[in-house]
């Protein structure tokens, strides 16, 4: 692993970095705690360090409590070198955040055995962070698809329309679903529809742009938000999508399935505050004109337009 | 002091880091320490004049340390008494202390400059 020396004698970083180096480590020297702070925030730096409790300047247990300071970085575990006569003062070390300490003149076990805990501990966190950010994926995704759950979806629109607004760009939106799939669970079978769901989002998220989020919004209805793009230019991905879907039958097990979508697509105007419900509500009401003017198609509905359906008709949907 | 026992010190020290790491790591080692050492009691002297407790304690301190991996013990020794001294607030007695280990650290020079021309022929020889 890689590993920061830092000491202010000469003798015992040359010392240091043989040992280390002999053991198979990569060793990393600084002449003083200064440099050892600096080090400690670059993007690769070794995540255990071995620090010279007194050093000219910033001392092993400054740079210390630097680092412990830190709340973005990832843990470093930290062994102070001291003097076996220096016992007394190894209470500030650790209170200053040092997980251990070595005493000089070292002892060859005694180092490697320090080392292994050390070891131990940075694999514990490693997996710890690894299993969050599992978790992470698993609370914002759908399993079945890998798109994204609704809660993530609509937490991307949200944020994406407050940063428009800010910017003073559009946010276009689709809802989606796919045709009579109700029929295609029932001829087929609930694996083969599940098969179906995926094949759908694969065709989605390789039509969309890197910057687009989609989102499986219910059961067969997906949600896609779309950055920086006018209702115009949202019904154009749109119907993208919409070739991309239908174009070709979707190959699987047990033979090819044919499946088409309807989409509803609206917008938000630049600089303008919107309510997400809204926006989503337009985008609804659009997606069920498709599929009454015949299913496969691509409807538009303005956000003013339906303020005043709103209001005209105290509903949205019938 | 016994030039003697002085090298009887820095030989058996030499022998184990050679057993441990090679001679080509020894002679680095000494190089370090021979860089290293004068500074410290450079340092160890202006702080002693100027009564600066805090860097002769840190000084006498490494330099404690760095001659006790050479086998430099005579060096070490009055290091450490420097540097206790120095934490309990002793460094004005220590004028004898710092011109001991200047003198004391002479001789140390001279063994180590030696060894470390002939690395081979002093870690095989008896002590």
């Amino acid at each position: 692993m890689k590993i920061l020396v830092a000491d202010d004698s000469k003798t015992m970083t040359v010392l240091l970095r043989a040992t280390l180096a002999k053991l198979g480590h990569e060793v990393w020297v600084a002449a003083d705690g200064e440099t050892a702070w600096r080090l400690l925030q670059e993007p690769d730096a070794p995540k255990l360090a071995i620090l010279d409790w007194m050093m000219p300047g910033m001392s092993g247990v400054e740079v210390c409590r630097r680092v412990r300071q830190r709340t973005d970085a990832p843990y470093v575990y930290i062994l102070l070198l001291t003097a076996l006569d220096q016992l007394d003062d190894l209470v500030e070390g650790i209170e200053a955040g040092a997980d251990a300490y070595i005493t000089k003149p070292f002892n060859l076990k005694e180092l490697q055995a320090r080392l292994r805990a050390g070891q131990r501990i940075l694999d514990l966190q490693s997996e710890l962070l690894a299993a969050q950010a599992q978790l992470e994926i698993l609370a914002t995704h759908d399993f079945l698809t890998g798109l994204w759950n609704r809660s993530a979806v609509l937490e991307r629109l949200a944020q994406e329309l407050a940063r428009s607004q800010r910017e003073r760009n559009p946010v276009g939106v689709i809802l989606t679903d796919i045709d009579h799939f109700k029929r295609v669970n029932d001829t087929y079978g609930h694996a083969r529809g599940d098969q179906v769901l995926q094949e759908a989002a694969k065709r989605m998220t390789e039509t969309i742009r890197p910057y687009d989020s989609v989102g499986r919004y219910g059961g067969e209805e997906f949600l896609i938000v779309v950055a920086n793009c006018d209702i115009q230019k949202t019904f154009g991905l749109a119907e993208r999508i919409r070739h991309a879907i239908s174009a070709a039958p979707m190959a699987m097990t047990g033979g090819a399935i044919q499946v088409t979508h309807s989409f509803g697509v609206s917008a938000s105007h630049p600089g303008e505050s919107v309510d997400l419900k809204d926006l989503i509500e337009a985008a609804d009401r659009a997606l069920y004109r498709a599929k009454q003017n015949g299913r496969n198609r691509v409807e538009w509905c303005a956000l003013d337009a339906m303020a005043r359906a709103g209001a005209e008709h105290g509903e949205i949907r019938p | 002091m016994e030039t003697r026992t002085l090298e009887k010190e820095i030989v058996g020290k030499a022998r184990e880091w050679i057993e441990e790491y090679g001679e080509e790591f020894l002679v680095e080692l000494i190089d370090a320490y021979l860089d290293d050492a004068p500074t410290r009691l450079a340092e160890l002297r202006r702080a002693f004049e100027n009564g600066n407790a805090e860097t002769f304690t840190r000084e006498a301190h490494t330099l404690k340390s760095s001659s006790a991996n050479l086998g430099a013990m005579k060096v070490s020794a009055l290091a450490k008494e420097m540097e206790m001294a120095g934490r309990a607030g002793n460094m004005a007695q220590m004028a004898e202390p710092v011109a001991r280990a200047e003198a004391e650290f002479a001789l140390v020079r001279a063994a180590l400059g030696a060894l470390r021309s002939a690395p081979q022929e002093f870690a095989g020889r008896e002590p």
